[in-house]
């Protein structure tokens, strides 16, 4: 293949690419804001957050499709569900482990992961289920290229929520206490702000974004035991890359993150992942501090 | 009770002041793991003071705070803060009982505005609209220069300003008491003067303060009485003029060119 081929196909695979790798990369961003929320404020995170999104997709197909629930109801079913395994996550595998200067968390997170998927191959079934969109499967066509309506909603109803958060955050008296205590604990206490309950929070909304991530994304790719874990792992890439501590960067890199993968996967789909994290790597490689973190660390 | 009177009355026994103190300290014993930096510290504020607490670097002032507040829980000992023992209260709810701590160090939140920071030491009272900025306007004429500032993030303040933002802070709580750990720490000369004008004048507002200090010329000069700390126990205490004259203090703390000079402060207060 010469090179003007290679140009000329890569325009071609591009428009197809870009929607369907901004739905999924809006995807990944939400999953990786839920690092952030939880690392800015305690400096540590669930590595079972792509679990706790495979738990939110096979729970609304349980709702959605056994129980024949509205879709409203379902989602709102999930969210709860995801407030208590945040403060379940917070209180038996953060909590005990935080206060000393420890990896430990990490372990119990994954620990976690594990748990989750063993519980959900035992309660779902090993077999992939398939969760209809509420819009249907028709694809629309614009100039050509094909987009599912949940894959319009996926990038709407994640931007929607990431904005409502990054203002919950930003604006609301609460997000600034979260900030305080990310920044200063001692002293957030100090300003009358319960610390502890605070890391709670932080759990709840990461795992609460995790969940929506999950009923999102059910109805484009399979629900099923081992979905979470890829999917956790690219977000974390993102973060990492984008700044763990920088949500714009994380949404950025997200959304590029799914293009990339797509475009990837149009020429070769069976090196979508491992080309994908060949490029990550190398990023990291190239810019250790992330994408957009400003070069401070000494140079040695 | 205002200010005067109560310095002006006749050195009264420990047990005179433990009935009108607002908040009294009882044989507080703290450690930091195996290290134990207070051995059963004693103390009374009463309602209306200025206490000043003087002592050099790890004599345990701030420590003695901080178990106050509920910033670390002490090993033993009570804390009775209008009568009730808030030993071991965590911080965020000893805060509002109006026992408010402006910590050592001033720990402004650096990466949020002036005015956030206002928002966060509010935080213990949701009040309404009309009530929130009428205690903005307050602060920002009692320190204009936070007001110019509001919008910038505290972190590019001045030391002296980030002083001013750390006391409003503490004000937005609503404090009866209010601790200040060093809060002329690092200042110029000038700025210890304002630091003092504040503490009178907040006195004067009818905030009673525990005042810690290793500056202990402006700290005696403010105060009705003292307390000098060393290796985490109480070694002097009386009212500041007394506390100001006594040898051991002039020589470990004051030095003697400031003597008379202060003393004679502390006398008029
Ligand atoms: N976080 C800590 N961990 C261990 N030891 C501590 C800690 N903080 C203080 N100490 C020790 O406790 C003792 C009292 O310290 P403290 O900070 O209360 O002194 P201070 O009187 O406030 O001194 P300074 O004037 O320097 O602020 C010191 O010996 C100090 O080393
Ligand atoms: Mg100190």
């Amino acid at each position: 293949m010469d090179v003007g081929e290679l140009v000329a196909s890569f325009f071609r695979v591009l428009p197809q690419a870009l929607v369907s790798g901004l739905a999924l990369g809006s995807v990944y961003a939400l999953i990786a804001q839920g690092y952030y929320v939880t690392f800015t404020t305690t400096e540590t995170l669930n590595f079972a957050q792509g679990e706790f999104l495979m738990v939110g997709a096979l729970t609304s197909f349980s709702l959605l499709v056994l129980a024949g629930l509205p879709y409203l109801v379902a989602v709102v079913a999930v969210i709860l569900l995801m407030v208590l395994m945040g403060i379940a996550v917070e209180r038996v595998a953060i909590r005990p482990l935080r206060q000393l200067l420890s990896v430990g968390w990490i372990l119990s997170t994954v620990g976690v992961s594990v748990i989750l998927r063993q519980f959900a191959e035992i309660y779902w079934g090993r077999e992939q289920k398939r969760v209809p969109s509420i819009f249907g499967d028709t694809p629309l066509y614009i100039a050509n290229t094909g987009i599912f309506p949940q894959e319009l909603f996926i990038i709407l109803a994640s931007l929607l929520t990431m904005a409502a958060l990054l203002f919950f955050l930003k604006r609301s008296t609460f997000g600034k206490a979260l900030q305080a205590v990310a920044f200063n604990p001692a002293a957030a206490g100090l300003m009358g702000i319960n610390v502890r309950q605070m890391v709670v929070v932080a759990y709840v909304i990461s795992s609460i974004l995790a969940g929506i991530a999950g009923v999102l994304i059910a109805p484009v790719i399979f629900a099923h035991a081992e979905m979470g874990a890829l999917l956790g792992l690219k977000a974390f890439a993102a973060a990492i890359i984008g700044g763990i501590e920088n949500p714009v960067g994380i949404l950025v890199v997200g959304i590029g993150l799914g293009i990339a993968e797509f475009i990837v996967a149009s020429y070769n789909a069976s090196f979508r992942d491992a080309v994908t994290f060949l490029l990550l790597i190398l990023i990291l490689a190239w810019r250790p501090q992330g994408l957009f973190q400003r070069v401070t660390a000494e140079k040695v | 009770m205002s200010a005067g009177t109560s310095s002006a009355a006749a050195a009264p026994s420990r047990t005179d002041l433990s009935q009108d103190a607002v908040l009294s300290i009882r044989d507080l014993v703290v450690s930091y793991g195996q290290v134990e930096a207070l051995h059963g510290i004693s103390l009374d504020v009463r309602r209306g003071e200025v206490v000043a607490l003087i002592g050099s670097n790890g004599a345990g002032k701030s420590t003695t705070l901080r178990a106050v507040s509920g910033m670390i829980r002490p090993a033993s000992g009570r804390v009775l803060f209008e009568g009730r023992d808030i030993a071991g209260m965590p911080s965020h709810e000893v805060v509002r009982l109006g026992l408010v701590h402006v910590p050592e160090g001033r720990q402004v939140f650096a990466n949020q505005s002036v005015r956030d920071n206002l928002v966060l030491g509010a935080f213990p009272h949701l009040r309404s609209k009309a009530e929130t900025a009428a205690v903005f306007e307050r602060e920002f004429d009692r320190f204009p220069v936070l007001r110019e500032r509001q919008n910038q993030l505290a972190g590019t303040l001045s030391g002296g300003e980030q002083q001013m933002l750390a006391i409003s802070r503490g004000l937005m709580a609503r404090p009866k008491v209010l601790l200040l750990d060093e809060p002329s720490m690092g200042l110029a000369p000038l700025l210890v003067k304002q630091v003092a004008d504040t503490v009178k004048q907040l006195n004067a507002e009818g905030v009673t303060i525990l005042l810690v200090e290793q500056m202990a010329t402006m700290a005696l000069s403010v105060a009705h009485r003292a307390y000098v700390i060393q290796n985490g126990t109480v070694r002097i205490e009386g009212p500041s003029a007394e506390v100001a004259r006594n040898a051991e203090v002039v020589r470990a703390y004051l030095g003697g060119a400031a003597q008379h000079e202060l003393g004679s402060a502390a006398e008029t207060r």
